[in-house]
């Protein structure tokens, strides 16, 4: 058997967590939001920022 | 605009492209493996901006920006839900990729696929799949130049994609992954910078600010900051095919590939990540800028067009030279990329020297392919764009299969037929069951194929072989 691949930057659990949560969040939340920069604008502006964020902080 | 001055700004980019191009030329040495991924020698930096370039095509100066004009904030929503979607499966797949091409010597996702399930059929299935699925998409960047040409300079259909293959064949052919690379850096420049004068400039000629074209926003166009201005079934439709972008799409997909480092393949995610962000908020912004200059025009992919009618002509100039840019960096990536698969699973292997031209050939026929394929100027260039999408989300089990020890070969090829299949009558025939957009199906019929046969093949001993397959290389699961 050839040797272990090394790891990911995140993890798989930490992964499929985060995919999943941040794609529930993503189809549900900007719908329920009113009409407003502050709304689906803003959350689509803060969701990204996020991931981001988490990508500079994964090793 | 004058015709002489467009072709001037073209002939200086393309003289720059050309420059860099041969510099490029004069580090790539002999070999599949120099020529199409660079001997995965690319520094962080050049990764991100050929990654951004490749993936960010004149979609989205010209569709996304009219997207927006016509739904507002959902167009945002659909963009942002690709991004970060590519964003997190590179953190968990791109290492990998990377180090299995590394290790298996593999250029192309295809060929990754070959040695991954044992079958050289699989590799050539694959390679045919994915030439099919992506020239509609190639054509749509020449017809998308051809009309720009044609509206802004005058220039006749005909000879502005002519101009456009001359370009493409010549960054792409003259020295591989090392030219396209390169000169998507400077493309990934020009669109960047370009669209953020362009924002800049008409922020404070028309609006004099942030805050005041926020409250006209609000004020004037309130729907267009409501996310259910565009269905949500479509928004779905639209989103998921695009979510699995980053392992479907053989062109991004192989430049998972090509990072000097694992510190050069994250710097290529931070890069993108960034860019990405900054370029589709940019964009987004110009679609809510042209809905409140031109509050009533009816097609939205003429928007930029107008825009930039009500420019100054030297901004005008720098920014469609940005989509030109956008159109020529995806499609001389897709065709590198597609030349490669070709090259090493239609061709006699990573040896042999005969393997690069044959490439080459390859290129120059997709690329002359895709080129005749806009001639026609089908109005159905479009829907063709995104049913390809759609396709190729019918192999995203295939490469996720890559690290899950029951899947098998026989599931990835009846998975990845059946799912084009489907794709190609939901969207020739209209028919959306349940509501659910073509891409959606697709994604379902074809996970679910891979699924249930690979466990029937795991567990009965194989279904058609009788026997357990060998598989060629073992990428099991990390510590994590």
């Amino acid at each position: 058997m050839d040797s272990r691949i090394k790891k990911s930057f995140i993890g798989k659990r930490l992964f499929i967590f985060l995919y999943l949560s941040v794609m529930l969040v993503n189809f549900s939340i900007p719908f329920l939001l009113p009409p407003r920069i502050t709304g689906a604008y803003l959350f689509w502006v803060i969701l990204p920022l996020s991931v981001i964020a988490l990508s500079f902080t994964a090793e | 605009m004058n015709t002489l001055i467009v072709l001037s700004v073209l002939g200086i980019w393309f003289a720059a492209g050309c420059l860099i191009s041969y510099f490029a030329k004069r580090k790539t040495g002999r070999g599949l493996t120099e020529y199409f991924i660079a001997n995965r020698k690319i520094g962080g930096f050049i990764a991100a901006m050929t990654y951004s370039a490749t993936t960010y095509s004149s979609f989205m100066m010209i569709g996304l920006v009219g997207m927006t004009y016509a739904v507002g904030v959902g167009a945002f929503g659909f963009e942002i839900t690709y991004l970060v979607s590519t964003v997190l499966l590179l953190l968990y797949f791109a290492p990998k990729f990377w180090e299995l091409g590394k290790r298996y010597d593999v250029i192309s996702p295809a060929e990754l696929l070959r040695k991954y399930y044992g079958s050289a059929f699989l590799g050539k299935f694959i390679t045919i799949y994915s030439f099919l699925m992506l020239i509609p998409y190639m054509s749509v960047q020449f017809t998308g130049i051809g009309y720009l040409l044609k509206g802004l300079a005058g220039i006749p259909y005909v000879y502005a994609v002519l101009i456009a293959l001359i370009i493409i064949l010549t960054f792409t052919l003259w020295a591989g992954m090392r030219s396209v690379a390169w000169t998507d850096t400077l493309q990934a420049f020009i669109m960047f910078v370009s669209s953020v004068i362009l924002v800049l400039f008409l922020i404070r000629t028309r609006f004099n600010g942030f805050s005041a074209f926020f409250g006209t926003l609000e004020r004037e166009h309130t729907g267009l900051l409501s996310a259910d201005k565009i269905p949500y079934m479509k928004f779905i439709g639209l989103s998921i095919p695009w979510m699995f972008f980053a392992l479907t799409n053989p062109q991004v997909s192989q430049r998972m590939f090509i990072a000097r480092d694992r510190k050069s393949l994250k710097n290529m995610i931070l890069g993108f990540a960034v860019f990405g962000f900054l370029y589709t908020i940019i964009v987004v912004n110009l679609g809510f800028i042209a809905r409140s200059i031109f509050p009533a025009m009816e097609k939205g992919d003429t928007i930029t067009s107008l825009l930039l009618t009500n420019v100054p002509v030297i901004l005008a100039l720098f920014v469609f030279t940005g989509i030109v840019a956008a159109s020529v960096s995806t499609v001389n990536s897709i065709a590198l990329t597609l030349g490669s698969m070709f090259a090493v699973d239609f061709s006699g292997g990573q040896q042999k020297h005969g393997s690069i031209l044959f490439g080459k050939a390859v290129i120059l026929i997709i690329t002359i392919t895709a080129f005749v394929f806009s001639l026609g100027r089908f109005n159905v260039i479009v829907e063709l764009s995104v049913m390809s999408s759609a396709g190729l989300l019918a192999t995203a089990p295939s490469y996720i299969g890559l690290f899950w020890k029951k899947s098998s070969k026989n599931a990835s090829i009846v998975s990845t037929l059946i799912g084009g299949i489907v794709t190609v009558v939901l969207y020739s025939t209209g028919w959306k069951p349940l509501g659910l957009w073509p891409g959606v199906w697709t994604g379902i019929v074809s996970a679910a194929i891979f699924v249930l046969m690979s466990l029937a093949e795991y567990y009965n001993g194989g279904v058609f072989n009788g026997k357990q397959e060998e598989k060629g290389i073992y990428p099991e699961s990390s510590s994590e």
